[in-house]
């Protein structure tokens, strides 16, 4: 077992600028301290970093989309492997910080204390890059090897619980601001507009 | 069995109002709809497992730079609404939501999904409107789009079986 910052800080510059969709939590909270800015998206909906992943990997298939999750989130959204499995984006790096507990709903076990296994039911979905590790060494290798091949990959990393005070939420942060400030990231990143006004839809309705 | 015109007349209107992605999961009605959708090259389709994982598929998709469709039956509509009040509302994210109204008029099917659906929506301040005429799939699908960007929220259309 490692850290969460700890295998936060050793893949930093392999992410570089990628988009992150970050799960709420200690995740967040250690992320946004190694790599503050624009690029991170505070994810709301537990569980939901494998659906937005999906669509945002879709929708710009030359980006690598990075989804920073945890072991509680995924247990929340299994339905996101099996559509994982199924649309298969090359492009999607999940990476799910695994405690084995709910750290930011009072420390409570998740099924994954319990014998549940991430890694065989992600490839049980259909997602052939799935693996566990729990050495920080390992961990930074296998998100290499994830940078360098096709996708998605799904990594699991076993880690130790937060040993700071645990935050439930970031206050510094506005939901509607962040939304923006992302959209303006990934349109930097891109290149081109993304972003429609209404207007801008009402005009090619009438084209 | 639901009608292959029907659904090429909607996934017309889809494509005219902008509409390049899909995610959806089926209802015996929208069958010939998904179907269509399946042989189309002007989409992305999404197949999921469960209607709530494509409020997120949608919002990612959105942030990507398309006009996005959730396409259900209103069973799932019930199964999204965490989905849509702490993603899609709480981003202010715009998207059509497209529900079979199971249980509507004249439907024997699901009488309690037919009696909860339109109070959900209204206590959730999605706007919604009833599709019950195919002449009326233009406006309304393109009204309604124009109105979920400029409300930047979801904006749902009820699929009355009788137009599919």
């Amino acid at each position: 077992m490692f850290k969460r910052n700890e295998g936060l800080e050793s893949i930093h510059a392999l992410i570089g600028r990628a988009p992150c969709l970050v799960t709420v939590g200690m995740a967040w909270v250690d992320w946004n301290r190694i790599r503050p800015g624009d690029g991170n998206l505070a994810l709301k909906t537990l569980g939901s970093g494998s659906s937005i992943g999906l669509g945002l990997a879709l929708a710009l298939p030359d980006q690598k989309i990075v989804v920073l999750d945890g072991d509680g989130a995924v247990l929340m959204n299994l339905n996101g492997l099996v559509t994982l499995g199924r649309l298969r984006p090359r492009n999607l790096i999940q990476i799910v910080f695994d405690n084995k507990m709910y750290e930011c709903s009072g420390s409570v076990p998740t099924a994954t204390a319990h014998g549940t296994n991430l890694v065989a039911m992600a490839k049980g979905a259909g997602i052939r890059n799935a693996v566990s590790v729990d050495t920080l060494a390992a961990f930074t290798e296998t998100v290499q090897r994830a940078f360098a091949a096709d996708g998605p990959h799904f990594i699991v990393a076993e880690v130790s619980p937060s040993t700071e005070n645990v935050i439930t939420y970031p206050r510094w942060l506005d939901d509607s601001d962040n939304r923006y400030r992302f959209m303006r990231y990934v349109e930097a990143l891109e290149g081109r507009k993304l972003h429609e006004d209404a207007i801008d839809v009402k005009l090619s309705l009438n084209s | 069995m639901p009608s292959i015109e029907s659904a090429r007349t909607i996934l017309r209107c889809l494509k005219e109002a902008g509409v390049t992605f899909v995610a959806s999961l089926p209802d015996g009605s929208l069958a010939s709809l998904i179907e269509v959708l399946d042989q189309s090259n002007d989409f992305i389709h999404v197949p999921l497992s469960r209607e709530e994982e494509g409020v997120g598929v949608c919002t990612g998709a959105y942030f990507g730079g398309r006009r996005c469709a959730l396409l259900m039956q209103n069973a799932g509509l019930l199964n999204s609404c965490n989905g849509i009040v702490t993603t899609a509302l709480q981003f202010e994210i715009p998207m059509l939501l497209l529900v079979l109204y199971a249980g509507a008029r004249g439907d024997m099917a699901f009488p309690q999904l037919g009696q909860y659906t339109e109070p959900v929506l209204s206590a959730l301040r999605i706007p919604h409107y009833l599709l019950h005429d195919l002449a009326k799939a233009p406006e309304l699908i393109g009204g309604a789009l124009t109105q979920a960007y400029n409300f930047k929220k979801p904006v749902a259309i009820l699929l009355d079986k009788g137009v599919l």
